[in-house]
């Protein structure tokens, strides 16, 4: 017998395997993903400044790919247990995730968390084309970025929680994911200024999980501040991550008790 | 009981399944119950077949059993353990393939989903790598260890999915459809390893299965569902003896005395060797049609006891009727599962079977 802690610890080194062995066999398949990021930030950037009539400024460049990379991490992350959970379904894996005595919900945090370390490859791959081909400059000090980017994204797996419970109870949800998607897209402040928006829609936008992060990434990356130049935005990460994360682990917790009594985890 | 229910009834309890019920809502709000106050034993080291038709509530009752899901009401122990208070406990002591699922990564190799699997068994990786190999040699993938599972034939993914199955050596395994969808050869091999499975290391192995003949040839014990109640358990060698008939085929020649015949038993034609001339109505019908001399006749006579044979035997010998062949006809367990299913079976409808009831709860021996 290995201990509780040792057994979860193989885990989660397992599931970073299978996902580093599947990004290897299918590189394609991410390549093309960080490939389509990378198009959607110089369509996001060019036909910005057409608009305008005049060049972007290099803090709205960096600014914008700034928010397009997060978005991407985010979106990825998001996916992870969207998307991924769907499929399992649909092919029948996922009745034998359900069999193993770690419960579904530690695989699937295990998971998140292999996940969120093949989008970092996949959300650099972009990045760094973005960078070679832009003339953005950013700063990237390890250490803030290793605080700000896992604080921030941790919320979004609440949403990817969110979805797997939809999934759970209405099968199909592939709409409800594009929807989450816009969502941080749009009120995060990735592509439009939240400022420029509505009262409410910053209050909504406030809540989401990623806001405060994507604006303390700006300011570290682009303006050169410290993690105590951005406490309150951490502080702030740390409340809707938590919330986030809380609120997707319960309500899918609720969701899987549910089809456990309907016989319907299988069904899809 | 027989041979394998005397070895049984020395064996513990693997699983114990007591007043289980599971109700479902349709979708237009009426419930229905899938399982309906079942109890069951199933022994260590035992095969027990649970067939049943469509619906007939035996997969909803393996996934109970797996916890996938929750029963209305009922206890389920696995080897002692409530599956419902200490569902972990229990699940690192069954494995289970499920039908219709894919089971394992075909996006993976046979390796790769043994190791896979194994960690999410808590299997600690040393031992999981000798038991990989093991399993791998058992179910002689060798050749196809780095190969990925989308790749191999549909009986290798089976034996995958097996193997993937018994990675933390489980005691109790489930099978649900083992063989469908796989060659003659593959299932061959995979009913192999599931008798070695149980008789060679031990391990209780229920499997569903609509192939009666895989029921016949791999089951200990047989427990027929229909609507969601158990209605026969037993072992397998006594339910074709409970519903053994005194019935015998005969391939004869000569001037066949079928009125005569007709006073010990039921007598029915049957369809010619070469398949010519299938006669449908009685065996007089046809001898009267035929001279004594036309040749052979073959016939079926349903006798009420053992002891007709004797008279049926000294009837045809004064007759001068040459036998060339007879045998006894045995009922196979589809037929047995037809008419159980069916709600044909009974005393009266099977001479030789006076002993047999309908069982909706297991029995005082079970």
């Amino acid at each position: 017998m290995i201990s509780h802690l040792t057994s979860h610890l193989y885990l989660l080194l397992e599931e970073i395997r299978r996902l580093f062995v599947l990004m290897r066999r299918y590189w394609m398949n991410d390549l093309s993903f960080a490939i389509t990021i990378y198009l959607l930030f110089l369509g996001v950037l060019y036909m910005g400044g057409a608009l305008a009539g005049q060049a972007v400024p290099e803090q709205a460049k960096a600014a914008t790919l700034v928010g397009m990379l997060m978005w991407q991490l985010s979106l990825g992350c998001m996916s992870v247990l969207g998307w991924s959970f769907y499929n399992e379904a649909a092919v029948g894996t996922l009745e034998h995730l359900y069999l193993s005595p770690f419960g579904a919900t530690r695989i699937f945090l295990a998971r998140s968390v292999a996940n969120f370390l093949a989008m970092l490859v996949v959300t650099s791959i972009s990045g760094a084309l973005a960078i070679l081909t832009t003339g953005v400059r950013l700063h990237l000090p390890p250490l803030e970025l290793a605080v700000i980017v896992p604080l921030s994204v941790a919320g979004t797996y609440g949403f990817g929680f969110l979805i797997a419970a939809l999934t759970l109870t209405f099968k199909r949800t592939q709409q409800v994911m594009q929807l989450f998607q816009f969502f941080f897209l749009i009120f995060t402040g990735a592509a439009i200024p939240l400022e420029q928006m509505h009262w409410s829609l910053q209050a909504f936008g406030e809540a989401l999980p990623m806001t405060a992060g994507l604006r303390a990434m700006r300011a570290v990356t682009i303006a050169g501040a410290g993690l105590g130049d951005v406490t309150g935005d951490l502080v702030r990460m740390v409340i809707t991550s938590a919330a986030w994360l809380a609120l997707g682990i319960a309500v899918y917790r609720m969701a899987d008790r549910r089809a456990r009594l309907r016989g319907s985890i299988g069904q899809y | 009981m027989g041979g394998p229910g005397v070895r049984l009834q020395a064996a513990p309890p693997a699983i114990e399944i007591e007043g289980l019920v599971k109700e479902y809502r349709g979708e237009d709000g009426r419930t229905f119950r899938a399982v309906d106050g079942l109890n069951l034993t199933v022994y260590r080291g035992e095969i027990l077949g649970f067939l049943g038709p469509n619906g007939a509530g035996k997969t909803t009752t393996i996934k109970m059993i797996l916890g996938l899901v929750w029963p209305d009401r009922g206890r389920i122990t696995v080897e002692g353990i409530d599956a419902g208070r200490q569902r972990a406990e229990v699940l690192r002591r069954v494995g289970a393939v499920l039908e219709g699922n894919r089971n394992v990564y075909w996006d993976l190799t046979v390796y790769e989903n043994l190791r896979y699997w194994g960690t999410l068994k808590q299997v600690p990786p040393a031992v999981l790598r000798t038991r990989a190999e093991e399993l791998i040699e058992f179910f002689d993938l060798g050749e196809k260890r780095n190969t990925l599972v989308k790749q191999l034939s549909r009986g290798m993914q089976q034996k995958v999915a097996i193997a993937c199955a018994l990675i933390h050596d489980p005691s109790v395994i489930l099978l649900d459809e083992p063989t469908l969808g796989l060659d003659v050869a593959a299932a061959r091999m995979v009913k192999e390893r599931v008798l070695e499975l149980a008789r060679v290391q031990g391990r209780t192995v229920i499997l569903t299965t609509h192939q009666l003949d895989v029921a016949q040839e791999l089951c200990d014990r047989v427990a027929i569902m229909s609507r969601g109640r158990l209605q026969a358990l037993d072992a397998t060698e006594n339910l074709i003896a409970l519903f053994s008939r005194q019935e015998y085929d005969f391939r004869v020649e000569g001037p066949v005395p079928l009125a005569e015949l007709s006073r010990y038993g039921r007598v029915q034609a049957l369809a010619e060797e070469n398949g010519a001339g299938a006669a449908t109505g009685p065996a007089a019908q046809t001898a009267a049609g035929s001279p004594p001399e036309a040749g052979v006749v073959r016939f079926r006579i349903l006798l009420p006891d053992a002891d007709a044979l004797y008279e049926v035997m000294e009837t045809l010998r004064r007759a001068g009727v040459r036998i060339l062949a007879m045998a006894k006809r045995e009922p196979g367990l589809e037929e047995i599962f037809l008419q159980v299913v069916g709600g044909q079976a009974g005393p009266g409808n099977h001479p030789g079977a006076g002993d047999w009831q309908f069982r909706e709860e297991v029995a005082a021996d079970d």
